[in-house]
């Protein structure tokens, strides 16, 4: 058989078709595969991009690592501990003064946790920080306050006619104060301190106005206006700034102090928050019968210094200030009457001492100071004073007041001893109160002395608060800190860390020298001074419970008796004369608190 | 003769001024503290290591409860979001561990460091910054040394085996229960309570420093 082999045109033909063939062929594998690969690529690539997305999530991850990590790291421990270092950490604690490094974390801002923790993302809970308060941890809002129920056998005032017999003691409470305190530290060596106090007050209400009178009425006394200025409150009631002062620390053991200061006289004066005491009521020494100038809380406007200072075993601490200083206050009544053929002015001043001008009005007099030694933890003796001038610019008599104390504390395991004596004299009182009583008449009947002296005057000086020569005092505190099981796990003890019964006893006196009860001033000379000596004594037996350290309840039985003298020192009712009573119980009941 | 005392009150007053003047190099310096950075205050701890090792150990709420369980009933007034806590090392043996806490004294917290032996008992306390405007009588050694040899079976509570400062009280108190609440910080994390895995294991960051 003979193969007919195909012509060139059959060849292009063949060949054309093998290539549209194989090319089908190939298209079709390449869409298989094609889109047998296109799926492939695509998912590849989108795998790729998913992977770079993890990786960039990751990366940022670790970057947050890093720099949560860096927030948390301080300098690194970079050289070995040198040894003035370690020299100052062995030697008394002011060998370990040095200058403060840049990189310490600032005193106000918070505590060094809250700084580090400024920087960490992670949440922290607000509150793991207590104290950090509406206006941030640079300012501080506190206070204390007290309120008692008083029971007496106070007698009734004498029968007088038919009018029934005055009540001159009350079983009743009675709102002490309520103080707040504001404490500012915007750098660690500045420092703002202030206490506001609100005493037995209630309310104050002032009224003043203008109102048109009988307007329009037939008949009626002529029509006016009727001015009305009113001051309502309650009576003996007090709002006072007791602190205000501002402090500039040169080094940790002196500072400039400078504002409304208490003149660290005594122990009481100091330590006067009610919080701190286990009794429900003031000592007689610096408040019912004070021996101090001026009743406690006494305060002073001026300028000085204070400091503590590391000493063996303890501490010596020291205040000094040049103060306006205490003041005798007056305020008088008059009467001028004239009657047949006698020409006669009455006068009524009314004496008492007070804490120095705050408006800049009177000179700066006087110096107080304190310096107190602790030879060991536990143990405290002290020793202060003040003197400075009473008497106003106006008088040409000047009157000069010395105050001595001496104070301390002592504790001996749970039980502790605390007191303060203090002695203040007055001196030249008759010849203070003869120029008073020259510048008194002098000043109403706008004359000479030598003028007055021929108008008969009458100056009877009425005394608020004691006017005396000298006074002494004292007042001691034995108590002991008891922590009984019972207590801790009993309702009273539950909840509270350490809760404390404590028994107390106090012994206190007071004396008044040349106590002035009247004096009469006549023709320029004093023609009746009566004083005498009074002197009373309290003993107080109590029981105070502490669930935590600035909170008390507290009981106390008190028994008071005049030792000396016509009447008690205290209490002073108001308006009724001095108690002759010889003595008189009281029980009594309080609560303090600190915050 | 008033005059003359009324010109001396003034000359005392005046004489104060002078030698404030003239102590002025000494009291205008800037002020020195008596307190220790995180940097110096282990060392001040353990003068004697040559090696001290950081570790920041968070805490959890186990571990809060864990120490509130050991601290008893004075419980602190801050439980601190993490711990700096030191491990001191000589000659490649553990001498001793150290923790920084804080306390609320009055208003302000008070932070210090607390430092152990091996054992977990108090070697040395130093307050390392103190806030308050009164009480920084706790600064000082005669008040800290109080605490050294003491561990979580004693008080350690104010007015019990801590000598009280009138006029401190609450600083005192606070102090009390920040050395409380360190050791039993470091008895939770450096100790090894029975079945338990001590923290410091599980510590996030660890700095190991020459």
């Amino acid at each position: 058989m003979r193969v007919k082999l195909p012509t060139a045109r059959g060849v292009w033909l063949l060949t054309a078709l093998a290539v549209l063939r194989l090319g089908g062929a190939t298209q079709t594998d390449t869409g298989a595969s094609t889109s047998a690969a296109k799926p492939s690529v695509e998912t590849a690539v989108a795998a790729i991009d998913q992977q770079i997305e993890d990786l960039r999530a990751k990366l940022a991850e670790v970057h947050q690592q890093i720099e949560d990590l860096a927030a948390l790291r301080t300098a690194a421990f970079a050289e070995p501990v040198t040894e003035p270092a370690r020299a100052r950490a062995t030697q008394a604690p002011a060998a370990q003064s040095r200058v403060r490094p840049a990189n310490a974390p600032s005193a106000a801002a918070g505590g060094l946790y809250d700084s580090l923790a400024e920087k960490d993302p992670r949440p922290t809970s607000t509150a793991l920080r207590p104290g950090s308060g509406l206006f941030g941890d640079t300012i501080k809002v506190g206070g204390y306050g007290s309120f008692r129920f008083e029971a007496n056998n106070i007698d009734l005032g004498p029968q007088v006619g038919d009018l029934p017999r005055l009540k001159r003691g009350f079983n009743s409470f009675d709102f002490r104060r309520f103080v707040v305190t504001l404490d500012a530290a915007p750098t660690d060596r500045l420092r703002f301190y202030a206490e506001v106090e609100m005493e037995r007050l209630n309310a104050i209400e002032i009224e003043r106005n203008a109102i048109p009178e009988n307007r329009g009425r037939i008949g009626r006394n002529r029509a006016g206006v009727r001015f009305i200025q009113e001051v309502e409150g309650s009576s003996g009631g007090e709002l006072a700034v007791e602190q205000a002062w501002a402090q500039f620390d040169f080094n940790d053991k002196i500072g400039a102090r400078m504002g409304v200061v208490l003149p660290p006289v005594g122990r009481f004066n100091l330590l006067h928050e009610d919080d701190y005491w286990d009794l429900p009521r003031r000592p007689l020494a610096a408040r019912g019968g004070p021996a101090l100038p001026v009743k406690s809380a006494w305060r002073e406007l001026g300028a000085g210094v204070v400091g503590n200072i590391p000493w063996g075993q303890g501490f010596f601490d020291y205040q000094a200030y040049v103060v306006n200083g205490v003041q005798l206050d007056f305020a008088m009544e008059e009467v001028v009457s004239l009657r047949e053929g006698r020409n006669l002015l009455e006068l009524e001043p009314e004496l008492s001492f007070s804490s120095g001008a705050f408006n800049g009005t009177n000179t700066a007099n006087a110096f107080t100071w304190r310096t107190a030694f602790r030879p060991r933890l536990g143990h405290e003796f002290a020793f202060s004073g003040y003197h400075g001038e009473y008497t106003p610019d106006y008088l040409l008599q000047d009157g000069w007041v010395n105050t001595l104390a001496f104070d301390g504390k002592t504790t001996l395991g749970n039980f502790e001893i605390e007191g303060e004596y203090i002695f203040t004299n007055f001196g030249a009182m008759r010849d203070v109160l003869i120029d008073m009583g020259r510048q008194m008449v002098d000043a109403v009947a706008k004359t000479t002395s030598a003028e007055t002296a021929t108008l008969e005057t009458e100056l009877e000086g009425e005394f608020k608060g004691p006017f005396t020569n000298r006074r002494n005092g004292f007042w001691v505190d034995f108590k002991y800190r008891l922590r009984p099981k019972w207590l801790r796990d009993g309702f009273l003890g539950r909840g509270f860390g350490d809760p404390e019964l404590i028994p107390i006893v106090r012994l206190e006196r007071v004396k008044f020298a040349d106590f002035l009860t009247g004096f009469d001033f006549k023709g320029g000379q004093i023609t009746r001074l009566d004083t005498e000596d009074l002197a009373q004594v309290r003993m107080s037996v109590g029981l105070a419970y502490r669930p935590t350290p600035s909170v008390v309840f507290s009981a106390a039985w008190e028994h008071n008796r005049r030792t000396s003298g016509s009447h008690l020192i205290f209490p002073r009712p108001v308006g009724t004369d001095p108690l002759p009573d010889r003595s008189f119980d009281s029980f009594i009941i309080g609560t303090a608190f600190g915050f | 003769m008033s005059t003359a005392i009324s010109v001396s009150v003034r000359g005392l007053a005046a004489a104060a001024a002078a030698a404030l003047c003239l102590a002025s190099p000494v009291l205008t310096a800037e002020r020195v503290d008596v307190y220790l950075s995180l940097e110096e205050a282990p060392k001040v701890m353990f003068p004697e290591a040559d090696r001290i090792e950081r570790k920041d150990i968070p805490s959890d709420e186990a571990l809060r409860a864990r120490m509130k369980q050991r601290i008893g009933r004075l419980k602190p007034s801050i439980l601190e979001p993490f711990y700096i806590s030191f491990t001191a090392y000589k000659q490649e043996q553990v001498i001793g561990y150290a923790v920084v806490c804080e306390e609320i004294g009055k208003h302000r917290p008070i932070t210090f460091i607390v430092a152990t032996t091996p054992d977990l008992v108090v070697k040395d306390v130093s307050v390392m910054m103190y806030r308050e405007p009164i009480g920084g009588e706790v600064r000082h050694q005669a008040f800290l040394k109080q605490f050294a040899r003491k561990n979580l079976e004693d008080p350690i509570a104010a007015r019990r085996d801590i000598k009280n400062i009138s006029g401190a009280t609450l600083s005192v108190r606070a102090m009390s229960r920040g050395v409380r609440k360190a050791l039993a910080f470091l008895e939770e994390t450096y100790g090894k309570p029975a079945g338990e895995t001590a923290s410091a294991s599980r510590a996030e960051a660890t700095e190991v420093l020459p």
